[in-house]
């Protein structure tokens, strides 16, 4: 059948032209690249033979030991504390030279996606057919050195107990040398994008089992790496050139046999032939002389303006129905207040778009739509209480889904009339499943974006749930079945509203138990958002869901999106993880895309096939293509090609192992195990999984390690710590889980946030505010400290980010001209911590918190409130429930796992 | 005896039956594992059948028991438990959400069930055979 994105987007199958003539020959300098990336050449020091570099291993002393020695040495001495691992490898960790990366030093502008093609970079690619048989032993000798760079150890910083921990590391992306193999370069898709756990794909499924390591990749399609932007593929006659077989587009890694006139496709291995507009010389190392001025053949990730073939129907406007609950619950809470003051404010940009749609639909016990036509001089409601069998909308006119630049007026007085419309509203009921259903009925023709804000639990009509006695179950192996839907009503709605491209965002701001689970499945199977509002108030989280509700309709949205993943013969997709609808086993429907949506994928490694594969690449490619519609109406191809050297050897897929999105594919992995199985299974499948590493590795470097040493690989010596951190989050933990409203929002979080937002929400980043330097003009974000009770001082004030908030914590002793400084105030003893406000004061310590929040808030786009906690307050507990590396009633402390971890056999 | 001819007759027909949607089961799952279906054509097709499936099931192993045909009780009583405890957990529906990750799995329950309904054809064969010949 007809394998391609014209399943959905477009009717005609494009046709490779067969026209055999003579190739043009290009002519000129080299190309070069401005854009290209440092090199970064190995320190000597770090070409050691791959056993050595094997044998680079964190070790650790027996904690209990060492700790007490440490401490000793800081205070007794002031040199640097002298560290087993420095002992053991002082070269290696001394000499590395700083990992030059580009992306992250934010030149002024915009530049474009790092294309390194021609001389001189350190990212020109073999010729494919050349490197294959020896590649094992290729990459595994002149391969880059095992990423120790990035894995510093930060023992001053982080009292000396020489534990590895994560430095202050924004994205926490993998060191260039181990994600941009030599060989394959930045040509390849950036970890931004398409991160796989190992940059290296073992040779058979012997070698990687013989390893524990997980193999699959973390994916953001449509994420926006700060300073750069995809390329766009300028069109030529030749159109999008892609393999008539598989119709994975032309990529870097393709090989140019004929003279230029054929090329094998990577993904199946078919010979096509080149169209002639695409055709260019091939120099004498099978490579295209004219890559460089080509952007689909020197970026790994491109984008392409798709042609008319692509599209099935006119591409789709933006779209969005706003369904809100104005029931009594919600009124009295300020909800519809709260909605229609952001909506007022966030509309702007939809009303100058002229081919946006807008509808309003709200729900009590009845439902309420809206005719906004402007033939119309005022807003009307139409009331419509049966909807015993199935919604029926009222009649067409006035219209209810308006162009939003023409209806302006009309949504304008709705929204001023919206906070006194239903004030005293008495009606308790709560039926969004037929307003769900009205919604969907609405735009299923149009396709769009339904914004759910939701006051609790559905209780009339369709949809309606009853709600489950939790009480009981929390913490226990019933948990799991609450955490599954009630009603299959919300997925079988969502399963009807992906293929018509509609997706569902929830806001669910609940005072009580509000079913998460059961309505969630609306935006988990239609790739939309969901966000929540415990124990909802207008002071606490009033602007938190404004700026939410403000970034979903602002913030740039591919529109009718499906992707296709493509991998290369001996590579198979054996599961997705996130918020999207599978519409085939490689196709997905993600009704909307944004970029924050991430993929996790685990990925199988087929022995026969790839071996096959190896006779005529030396790599596996993974092509990502994502078909959207962009806001301005242009539908857009955007394709990611991840290249992966095949490497038969271990020490080659030890040390392109890639600890944190490891980390965060296998807690992906566990979210689901949590709801079809146990937490508890969950819990212990991602500690089974750290054990099968240690194990396998101690028995694979027999020589390597003794008696009470942990021995991991240095890309690997992260793991233990998120592994750690994992179960300490809410969605994992056992003590303290709170609801099951909150698990399951902890639980969707893992499975759709990105690799580093998950990490930095796992495990946060503990600063210290005071005592330390004061800057007002603070433009670097100071170290981070350990996440454990020793880093908090009685008179210390911390700062936590946790991603989704951030906590000012203060000790008890905190010298009054600090407390004056940062509050106002004399003292904090007799104000309750939730009545406090942190306003700016015209002082340096002030002007120095608040640079240090910006500088946070700048990195994220989640709105992040301040919570100020004291430590003798009612929110110190959770405040210590982030202190990660400490121990809980049912996880061990940080350095006592490792060494639980070394004494493993 | 008229009747035990005309159970037995019923029987076969009703393994036949069974046999088919097995097969039919496991054709359309190959189908989606191909990619020549969407998974909500898929199971759009197989769930209304599912459940007449296991009542035609659990019927004929009551009829069995009240006939106190005991042999063919005991051969269908494990697959009837099966089903029983598939429709108690609810595990019976075809999630359209949720059915790649569960294709091999669910195929091979077919196919062991297929096996099982062949077994059972040809007994229920045999017992028409006897009892036509002993009438
Ligand atoms: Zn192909």
């Amino acid at each position: 059948m007809e394998n391609s994105e014209s399943i959905v987007g477009g009717g005609v199958p494009l046709s490779v032209e067969t026209a055999a003539d003579p190739s043009r020959v290009r002519m000129g300098p080299p190309p070069t690249s401005a854009g290209r990336r440092l090199a970064v050449h190995p320190a000597p020091a770090a070409r050691l033979l791959p056993v050595a570099r094997l044998l680079l291993v964190a070790r650790l002393l027996p904690v209990a030991r060492l700790l007490p020695v440490a401490r000793r040495a800081l205070v007794v001495r002031p040199a640097p504390v002298v560290r087993p691992a420095l002992v053991a490898r002082p070269a290696l960790v001394a000499r590395l030279p700083p990992v030059a990366r580009p992306g992250l030093q934010a030149p002024p502008g915009r530049a474009t996606l790092r294309c390194g093609v021609g001389p001189g970079s350190s990212a020109a690619p073999q010729p494919p057919h050349a490197a294959s048989a020896s590649n094992g032993r290729a990459s595994s000798s002149t391969g880059p050195p095992t990423g120790s760079a990035n894995f510093r150890f930060g023992s001053e910083q982080h009292g000396g107990d020489g534990v590895p921990r994560p430095v202050n590391d924004e994205f926490i992306l993998p060191p260039d040398d181990v994600a941009q193999h030599p060989s394959l370069g930045p040509m390849s898709s950036d970890p931004f994008h398409f991160r796989p756990t190992i940059h290296a794909v073992p040779a058979t499924e012997a070698l990687l089992n013989s390893t524990g390591l997980t193999f699959g990749a973390v994916l953001s399609p449509f994420a926006e790496k700060p300073d750069e932007e995809v390329p766009t593929v300028q069109q030529t006659r030749a159109g999008i050139v892609r393999c008539r077989r598989c119709r994975s587009y032309v990529h870097p890694f393709v090989q140019w046999l004929d003279h230029g006139r054929k090329w094998r496709c990577s993904v199946c291995h078919l010979v096509n032939d080149c169209p002639e507009a695409f055709r260019g010389r091939v120099d004498e190392r099978g490579r295209r002389v004219d890559a460089a001025e080509r952007t689909e053949l020197s970026c790994g990730s491109v984008e392409y303006v798709a042609p008319k073939e692509y599209m099935m129907r006119a591409p789709q406007p933006p779209t969005y129905v706003f369904v809100i609950d104005v029931s009594a619950t919600s009124a009295a809470s300020s909800i519809p207040e709260v909605v229609a003051s952001t909506l007022s404010n966030s509309l702007e940009d939809i009303y100058e778009d002229e081919r946006a749609l807008v509808a309003f639909i709200t729900y009590d016990s009845k439902l309420h739509f809206y005719g906004l036509d402007s033939a119309f001089m005022q807003p009307r409601m139409m009331v419509v209480s049966e909807f015993a069998d199935g919604v029926e909308l009222p009649a067409p006119t006035p219209r209810m889904l308006v162009r939003a630049s023409e209806a302006r007026e009309n949504i304008e007085h709705l929204l001023e009339g919206f906070p006194t419309m239903f004030e005293d509203n008495q009606d308790s009921g709560a039926a969004l499943g037929p307003a769900l259903q009205a919604a969907f009925s609405m735009v299923g023709h149009v396709g769009g974006k339904v914004l759910v804000v939701a006051a609790g639990r559905p209780s009339v009509g369709a949809g309606a749930v009853k709600a489950r006695d939790e009480r009981k179950a929390i913490g226990t192996a019933k948990e799991s079945a609450l955490l599954t839907p009630a009603d299959n009503f919300y997925k079988l709605l969502a399963v009807d509203a992906a293929p018509l491209h509609v997706s569902f965002d929830l806001f669910m701001l609940a005072q009580r138990p509000s079913e998460l689970s059961t309505v969630s499945s609306l935006s988990r199977h239609t790739g939309g958002k969901v966000f929540f509002y415990p124990n909802f108030s207008l002071s606490k989280d009033g602007q938190r869901v404004s700026a939410d509700l403000s970034a979903m309709i602002t913030r740039p949205t591919g529109w009718e999106a499906v992707m296709r993943i493509r991998c290369s013969r001996g590579l198979k997709i054996t599961g997705f993880h996130g918020h999207y609808f599978a519409r085939s086993s490689d196709l997905l429907a993600l009704p909307n895309v944004d970029a924050a949506s991430t993929f996790g994928v685990t990925i199988a490694i087929e022995d026969s096939a790839l071996e096959g594969a190896r006779s005529k690449f030396s790599y596996a490619t993974m092509q990502a293509a994502l078909l959207y519609t962009a806001s301005n109406g242009e539908r857009r191809i955007r394709v990611h090609t991840l290249a992966l050297p095949i490497v038969a050897e271990l020490p080659a897929v030890y040390q392109a192992a890639d600890a944190p999105c490891m980390a965060a594919l296998l807690l992906k992995m566990a979210t689901l195990k949590a709801e079809s199985s146990t937490i508890e299974d969950a819990r212990s499948a991602m500690l089974n999984k750290m054990d099968d590493i240690v194990k396998s590795f101690k028995s694979l470097s027999k020589s390597a390690g003794g008696s009470g040493q942990l021995v991991l690989p240095a890309s690997l010596r992260l793991l233990p710590y998120y592994t750690l951190a994992g179960l300490k989050n809410r969605a994992l933990r056992v003590e303290g889980a709170g609801s099951v409203d909150g698990r399951s929002f902890a639980l969707t979080r893992a499975r759709t946030l990105p690799v580093h937002y998950l990490l930095h929400t796992i495990a946060p980043r503990l600063f210290r505010v005071q005592p330390g330097p004061v800057n007002p003009q603070l433009s670097k974000l100071p170290l981070t400290l350990s996440l454990t009770a020793a880093s908090l001082g009685s008179d210390h004030v911390m700062l936590l980010d946790t991603m989704s908030a951030l906590w000012l914590w203060v000790g008890r002793d905190t010298p009054g001209p600090v407390i004056r400084a940062v509050f106002g105030m004399d003292s904090l003893a007799s104000v309750e911590s939730t009545q406090l406000r942190l306003q700016p004061l015209d002082n340096d310590l002030s002007a120095h918190v608040f640079a240090m929040i910006s500088l946070i808030r700048s990195q994220r786009d989640e709105y992040m409130p301040v919570y100020i906690v004291k430590q003798d307050g009612r929110y110190h507990a959770s405040f210590c429930s982030f202190l990660v590396e400490d121990r809980s009633s049912s996880v061990m402390a940080y350095p006592e796992y490792l060494q639980a971890l070394a004494k493993k056999k | 005896m008229e009747w035990s001819v005309l159970l037995w007759i019923l029987m076969v027909v009703m393994a036949a039956v069974l046999l088919f949607i097995m097969v039919f089961f496991i054709i359309e799952l190959s189908d989606l594992a191909s990619d020549f279906v969407s998974p909500v054509e898929c199971c759009r097709k197989l769930s209304p059948i599912i459940l007449p499936e296991y009542f035609a099931q659990l019927t004929m192993t009551v009829l069995m028991l009240i006939t106190l045909n005991f042999t063919a009780f005991i051969i269908n009583a494990p697959l009837a438990a099966y089903h029983v405890y598939s429709y108690q957990t609810k595990s019976y529906w075809l999630d359209p959400t949720d059915i790649f990750p569960k294709i091999d799995e669910k195929r091979r329950v077919f196919f062991i069930k297929l096996g099982f309904y062949l077994i059972l054809f040809f007994y229920y064969l045999y017992c028409m055979i006897m009892s036509l010949i002993s009438d």
